[in-house]
């Protein structure tokens, strides 16, 4: 393989990492409504592959979600572990962290606790 | 108490493992011819060869091909249960694994239109030769033909698992804003490009052993940087 090869793939990923979001507005706070509707479409991206579609039901490798803490869903996201004193309902461990969802868990929280 | 292996749950992992049985029975064979066959054949004495395009050529041929089209059977089940079952292919694992997919099947085309049919015409002249019959001048085009489309499947495998793989491993970091068509598009660019130069192009860099492996690595690199800034368009 050429270097010039490597050191150009390298560029590539190095300035894809450097792109930022571009800043949300200052807007007024989402309704219950808009935040229903933004944390199902984030589970339904980025979560109920492991889970189920449906978050009170165990998924093909992970338990039933619904009604989750935002503590628990803080921790399982941010860094995989659980929260101290939390007995997990699996053992399985099999959860990675998701730490590009953190701006997104509250409406995930919202969404996990609707009736 | 429950049983795990039960349900649409047991459906779709059960054909995720018969996907990965599959899987490597085709792509254990296409390593083989690739890094084995080729180099052997290359230095085979002509007493050899007649018995090994005749004999094993073919047997190793029926469980190649035979091998990709029950990975592309139980993949593409697969991915139908799990959209069935509620998964969005606009999703982090829709993504990863559409991408794996996109890759997988024009894999598979390559045996089936591009190699199984150039390999048959290699058969059946060194099975006529054998014979004492007349050699087939287009024999050795289609030998040329069926190595680069091989080749450029075994390229083709090395980003193939890294995307298979990320699909349940790898979170991609997918939201409502995401473009996912856009990515797809990107990833699609290149493959067709590539593709491309399977059916009319020249080896290149794929022309040796570890030409072919490096350039795996580097496209995977590649299509992994378009899927990051794809995801941020």
């Amino acid at each position: 393989m050429k270097p010039s090869v490597l050191i150009f793939s390298l560029l590539m990923i190095l300035f894809a990492a450097s792109c930022t979001k571009k800043q949300e507005g200052a807007l007024a706070p989402p309704t219950a409504a808009e935040l229903t509707e933004r944390g199902g479409k984030i589970y339904a991206m980025n979560c109920m592959s492991c889970h189920n579609a449906d978050p009170s039901k165990d998924g093909l490798i992970g338990p039933a979600v619904k009604g989750s803490s935002l503590e628990l869903l803080t921790s399982r996201i941010m860094h995989a572990v659980y929260p101290a004193g939390y007995t997990p309902k699996r053992s399985t461990k099999q959860m990675v962290a998701l730490p590009m969802l953190e701006k997104e868990i509250p409406a995930l929280h919202f969404y996990l606790n609707q009736n | 108490m429950e049983i795990s292996l039960w349900g649409m749950t047991a459906v779709a992992f059960i054909l995720r493992w018969l996907h990965f049985f599959f899987g490597v029975m085709w792509i254990g064979y296409l390593y083989y011819f690739n890094f084995t066959h080729g180099a052997f054949m290359a230095e085979a004495e002509a007493v050899t060869k007649p018995g090994v395009l005749t004999k094993l050529l073919p047997r190793a041929m029926w469980w190649f091909r035979w091998g990709a089209m029950g990975t592309l059977i139980t993949g593409l089940l697969y991915m139908g249960i799990l959209a069935h079952m509620g998964n969005s292919f606009s999703s982090s694992w829709g993504l990863a694994i559409s991408i794996g997919a996109l890759f997988g099947i024009v894999m598979w085309a390559n045996v089936w239109f591009v190699i199984w049919p150039a390999q048959q015409v290699v058969i059946a002249n060194a099975e006529a030769v054998a014979k004492g019959g007349a050699a087939n001048t287009a024999a050795a085009a289609n030998g040329a033909k069926a190595l680069l489309a091989s080749r450029t499947n075994t390229l083709f495998s090395i980003p193939m698992l890294f995307f298979m793989g990320a699909a349940s491993h790898l979170p991609l970091a997918v939201t409502p804003e995401t473009k996912i068509g856009a990515v797809m598009g990107l990833v699609t660019l290149v493959v067709a490009a590539l593709e491309l130069n399977a059916l009319k192009g020249k080896l290149g860099p794929l022309t040796t052993i570890k030409g072919v492996i490096h350039m795996g690595f580097v496209l995977t690199l590649v299509v992994y940087a378009l899927v990051e800034i794809g995801l941020r368009m």
